[in-house]
């Protein structure tokens, strides 16, 4: 073999290209930099104090008026879950701990906390922050303020492209077609009971490196309380990079999951 | 203008504009080095981001960002292969036959590169791939230029007796 075969034999071999995923994973840690992070905490603690008037507000005086203006939704049940990230060196860490639910087929994210991006301090106010969140904004809000407050939150600690619906796992659980194929939405590949709920496993490739499977729950209008990504190795195996895990199913008092579900067809 | 500088003071727009320019060779450079994706995502954040630490001790005097960069990913990829399993040894050897039949070369390049040892390896990638001079590829291994060029000379040797199979022609590709 001379030199210039080599060289054609080694240009078969091409690289992927960068996953989108990098850039904003470079913003999210540049942000949270050394020179910024010293004021962080004044930030988050601002951020917190404004959501929780702004939601003290909206909850004693407009719930009522805000009923007759558009009806206003409360969330069936809330989904507690951990990101893991898998590292090929055998270590793992949790990139994000979160609580959603579905909306006609959509996940609303109510909090979602990092815990490798907060120091201790930040992390409390984090969570006391997400805690007022949590109890108040799926109780008065409509659809749409629900969401501009989490989108007000979500850009305060800076963390909107962990979001499910994102380069992470693709956007799942969106979509009322999923909800009229009985959360089938490709090759089914199991079936498991997780956490109470009866889920439907379906897999799909994401491209032709990564694959994704997803456990959907019918009863919580196909919530994946699991999902993997996983990355081809270079003998065709697949080795697991990220799961997302349901860790509890909360349902709220008085209201019943099935009230998200619609029947499909 | 000293873009790092610029981005260690938290301007935005210097920060994407050094990683605009230097992302894509540093991602396909560690990805050739593990052989995954997600470690050559997690290696280049971490190599743009080492740069608004205090500690970096990067020295536009002394070393071109580009050479560091590649430095800092080189350093890293070979960390992390140190600590994973990554390999090819539990993977039955595919008949040459059988990999064409699976338009396979391109895995079979893959493989013969991943098994050359890691000092050649990334000597030839950066050489072949990047087509990066001999002597930055020594500044950015920290070695005498005379070693760089004898480790790519092996890694090419060793890289025509592994690849022979394919090498008549290359008709087996079509």
């Amino acid at each position: 073999m001379n030199d210039t075969e080599l060289d054609q034999l080694l240009n078969t071999w091409d690289a992927p290209p960068a996953p989108a995923s990098l850039r904003a994973g470079v913003l999210v840690g540049f942000h949270a930099g050394p020179e910024r992070r010293k004021f962080r905490g004044v930030r988050i603690l601002i951020a917190a104090v404004g959501v929780g008037v702004f939601l003290l507000a909206v909850t004693l005086a407009l719930p009522q008026t805000l009923s007759l203006i558009s009806p206003t939704v409360r969330a069936p049940y809330i989904v507690d879950s951990d990101v893991v990230r898998y590292r090929s060196d055998g270590t793992s860490s949790v990139e994000v701990h979160l609580a959603s639910y579905n909306n006609n087929g959509s996940e609303i994210v109510v909090y979602e906390v990092s815990p490798s991006l907060l120091t201790d301090l930040q992390l409390g106010l984090q969570a006391v922050n997400s805690a007022w969140t949590r109890l108040t904004l799926p109780l008065a809000l409509s659809p749409e303020m629900l969401e501009k407050a989490n989108s007000i939150a979500r850009g305060s600690i800076g963390l909107d492209h962990y979001r499910l619906c994102s380069q992470s796992f693709g956007c799942v659980g969106s979509g009322p077609a999923l909800l009229h194929t009985g959360c089938v939405i490709g090759p089914v590949v199991g079936n498991e009971t997780i956490l109470e709920h009866p889920t439907v496993a379906v897999q799909s490739m994401l491209d032709d490196q990564r694959r994704r499977t997803m456990w959907m729950a019918p009863d919580l209008g196909c919530f994946a309380l699991r999902i993997t990504t996983e990355e081809r190795r270079s003998d065709g195996t697949f080795r697991l990079v990220r799961k997302k895990q349901a860790t509890k199913v909360t349902l709220t008092p008085g209201k019943s999951a099935a009230t998200s579900r619609k029947t499909p067809g | 203008m000293d873009l790092v500088k610029a981005a260690r003071k938290g301007e935005e727009a210097a920060f994407l504009q050094l990683f605009d320019e230097h992302h894509l060779p540093l991602f396909r450079f560690a990805y050739r080095l593990t052989g995954s994706m997600a470690d050559a995502e997690d290696i280049v954040q971490e190599c743009f981001l080492s740069l608004l630490r205090k500690e970096c001790t990067y020295d536009p005097k002394r070393t071109p960002i580009r050479t560091y960069l590649f430095g800092i990913v080189r350093n890293q990829s070979l960390k992390r292969l140190r600590k994973s399993s990554f390999g090819l040894d539990g993977t039955a050897p595919l008949s040459p036959e059988s990999e064409v039949l699976r338009n396979e070369m391109e895995d079979a390049v893959a493989r013969a590169v991943m098994e050359l040892p890691d000092i050649q390896r990334e000597v030839l990638v950066l050489a072949h791939y990047e087509q990066m001079p001999l002597a930055e590829i020594a500044q950015v291994l920290g070695v005498e230029l005379g070693a760089a060029k004898s480790r790519l000379q092996r890694a090419r040797a060793s890289l025509k007796e592994t690849l022979a199979v394919y090498a008549p022609g290359m008709e087996r590709k079509r």
